[in-house]
């Protein structure tokens, strides 16, 4: 049973990177939009509809794995506290963003809530990645540890990832020249995330405190075949098989991370009896909120229209 | 001050002000869930308007409830790491059943709602809003499930260094929680009920003209404000009926309340084992701000018959300046409610000393600060916000608003 809660602790933080991803990614290129605040507007209503059911998955992630994890999660968390702090602190203020920036009409308003949902959507990508990337290493004490290459090389390759991926939805629910613009820039950021993600990889082994786990090759090979299929698909304007692509690379990059700890999350587990009630009154209730996702999806499954509804 | 400390002090200022949102989430989302229903059934466009002005007032104080108990979930793991070791399976399976049940849930609704208007048939569209509604209380019910456990361990046996759960129905009908259950819900909906009145006071007293949609909120607010009230009482009486009896070091005083510190010190190690002082002096407060509003709040639900009420300028004065009132009454319940508990994290079982993370004093001081400054500007300006949208009225809707409209908010 304890491989089941494994899987779904893997698939719920999956989730996260593959839905919070794109938001975060898209928050990240209201940046690049300065001066044109029809643009942005239309990033914020892209987002908008998804926003609330992606964070959702993060947060159920957290609680779970302290359930099912306990020790493990204490360990981990205890032992990267910084990390933890920052990746919830940035949160809270892309949130904010969001919250507020339609809530005044002056764009001086405005615009300081974007580029707060812009920065603070940047920091909190990096700190997700500096997570992964110091988890799967051998926890140490002292925030210069968590700094080292492989905790930064993380960072680095969520920010290229959820930024292509955010270009892939942008591309994927917008029309006109902002679909081109993201297309443009998913293009130029598509080599880079590649190459990051190839080489986050790669040397995964040397990093990893508990070797090469041959399950962990699965995800690893994936998520850089999901960039291709995404670089090549968006050279071809398919923006629904590009945004499939950035999709699974996203999903990738945390399953590839949780079959290298697999191992020392697993000696943490609680124990029998919780995983087996938890099993019980929790295991049902998922295929009821995958349906509950889907159904999100399926209302606000066409792209950006003057008859969209927005509120942020 | 050493970590613990700072760990008490963020997880009391972090939760407080997360109450402040939740309460009010928890007070609005039924009498939304009537105006809309009143809309379907009826088809009247003024229950449309009402329904969309109390609901966008609703989203953004959900939304920064959110924001706001984000951390939360993380504090556990990040400062109380040996209460998640302790208890996990007593306390944690609750909470991890609220994130996956209620909140996920909710979330996802709340999401369909707001951008399904317009868009999904009327009568589903209300439905998503019943899942919201229902999904809120559940929510409300496993927290208080699991903070009921730290106040009245029950259904337990002792396993090594750790708890192991023995009888679920114990945990889940602990009498801790449903007091607590049935005294937090209609103490919400003194929050929302009051608050709606007030707004509509505000409105009648600045003469902005909209009779017939404030004269409907403000006798919903007020009748379903004041019959809460007696609920609130109610079961806030047998709640403290109950700790007198069942945590003596809480509120009891004089020789029962010694008499047990005595005792916990004999089998726990020395210790200041009674609650401070001030715990029942709030809970006066408390007490006294409830029967304020049995005797006072009748003035205006008699004069709601014929629109009287509007033209009393002292009286709308009144309703506005005391919207606060069962914001900060509330708070004070969960000070009396979790200060009065201390030294204990789970009430003559852990302490709380044994429950704080393995962390540096300096670690959690700068979590502390960090978030103490980020929760100041999200409740200054988040209040500062909602209140912005409740003086402007129905005029200018912006839930249901399309991208082909002008920026929402506009103008003024």
């Amino acid at each position: 049973m304890e491989i089941v809660w494994l899987l779904v602790v893997g698939l719920l933080l999956a989730g996260w990177y593959a839905l919070d991803g794109f938001a975060l990614g898209a928050g990240m290129f209201l940046a690049a939009l300065r001066g044109d605040a029809r643009s942005r507007r239309h990033v914020v209503a892209a987002v908008g509809p998804f926003f609330l059911a992606n964070e959702v998955w993060l947060i159920a992630f957290a609680g779970v794995l302290a359930v099912t994890f306990p020790d493990a999660e204490a360990a981990l968390f205890t032992a990267l506290y910084p990390v933890i702090v920052l990746m919830v602190a940035a949160w809270l203020v892309r949130d904010l963003g969001m919250w507020f920036r339609a809530r005044r009409p002056e764009p001086g308003w405005q615009r300081w809530w974007e580029t707060t949902q812009a920065v603070a959507s940047l920091v909190f990508a990096a700190a997700a990645g500096l997570f992964l990337g110091n988890a799967v290493q051998e926890p140490g004490d002292g925030v210069l540890r968590m700094l080292n290459p492989y905790g930064l090389l993380g960072a680095l390759t969520t920010v290229a990832l959820f930024a292509l991926h955010g270009t892939a939805f942008l591309a994927l629910r917008t029309t006109g020249e902002l679909r081109e613009r993201a297309r443009r820039a998913g293009g130029r950021l598509a080599p880079a995330a590649l190459g990051l993600l190839v080489l986050l990889v790669a040397t995964a082994p040397l990093a990893s405190a508990t070797g090469l786990a041959p399950l962990a090759l699965v995800p690893g090979l994936a998520g850089p075949a999901g960039v291709t299929v995404a670089w090549r698909a968006m050279r071809k304007g398919r923006d629904g098989t590009a945004f499939a692509g950035t999709v699974l690379a996203a999903a990738c990059l945390p399953l590839t991370a949780g079959a290298l700890m697999a191992g020392r999350l697993l000696d943490g587990v609680a124990g029998e009896s919780t995983i087996d009630r938890l099993t019980m009154v929790a295991l049902p209730i998922l295929p009821f909120l995958l349906a509950a996702q889907a159904v999100l999806w399926w209302v606000h499954r066409h792209r950006l229209n003057d008859r969209s509804v927005t509120f942020f | 001050m050493d970590a613990l400390d700072l760990a008490r002090l963020e997880f009391g200022i972090t939760t407080s002000l997360h109450f402040l949102f939740v309460a009010l989430t928890l007070g609005l989302a039924p009498l939304i869930a009537f105006l809309q229903t009143l809309w379907v059934v009826r088809g009247n466009p003024l229950h449309e308007r009402l329904t969309k002005f109390w609901g966008q007032i609703y989203i953004v104080n959900y939304g920064l409830g959110i924001v706001s108990g984000l951390l939360l979930e993380f504090q556990f793991a990040l400062n109380w790491s040996g209460l998640t070791h302790f208890a996990g399976e007593l306390f944690g399976a609750p909470m991890a059943m609220e994130t996956l049940y209620a909140f996920f849930v909710e979330s996802t609704f709340l999401g369909l709602w707001i951008f399904g208007w317009g868009r999904l048939p009327k009568v589903a569209h209300l439905l998503t809003f019943y899942v919201v509604a229902l999904a809120a209380i559940g929510s409300a019910y496993l927290i208080v499930v699991a903070n009921g456990f730290l106040q009245n361990p029950v259904g337990f046996e002792r396993a090594g260094d750790a708890l192991r759960l023995v009888d679920a129905g114990a945990v889940f009908a602990n009498p801790a929680a449903l007091l607590a259950v049935g005294h937090i819900l209609p103490a919400a909906l003194m929050v929302g009920g009051f608050f709606m009145a007030g707004v509509s006071a505000w409105h009648f007293r600045r003469g902005t003209g909209e009779i017939a949609f404030f004269r409907l909120s403000m006798r919903l607010g007020l009748t379903v404000g004041y019959v809460a009230t007696f609920f609130t009482i109610g079961f806030g009486d047998a709640s403290v009926l109950w700790v007198v009896r069942n945590q003596p070091t809480k509120l009891a005083g004089g020789a029962e309340a010694v008499e047990a510190a005595r005792r916990m010190a004999a089998e726990h190690g020395p210790g200041d084992y009674l609650a401070p002082a001030w715990v029942p002096i709030a809970l006066t407060v408390m007490l006294s701000v409830a029967y304020l509003y049995v005797l006072f709040a009748l003035i205006p639900i008699v004069l709601l018959g014929r629109g009287r009420i509007e033209r009393r300028r002292l009286l709308l004065g009144i309703g506005v300046w005391t919207i606060p009132l069962p914001f900060l009454t509330v708070i004070l319940g969960w000070m009396v409610r979790e200060v009065g508990r201390q030294p204990w994290v789970i009430y003559d079982v852990l302490p709380t000393s044994q429950a704080v993370s393995d962390v540096g004093a300096a670690s959690v001081l700068a979590s502390l600060v960090i978030f103490t400054s980020l929760y100041v500007t999200l409740v200054v300006v988040g209040y500062l916000l909602i209140a912005r949208i409740a003086r402007r009225g129905p005029e200018s809707l912006v839930l249901g608003g399309v991208l082909a409209d002008p920026e929402p908010v506009g103008g003024r």
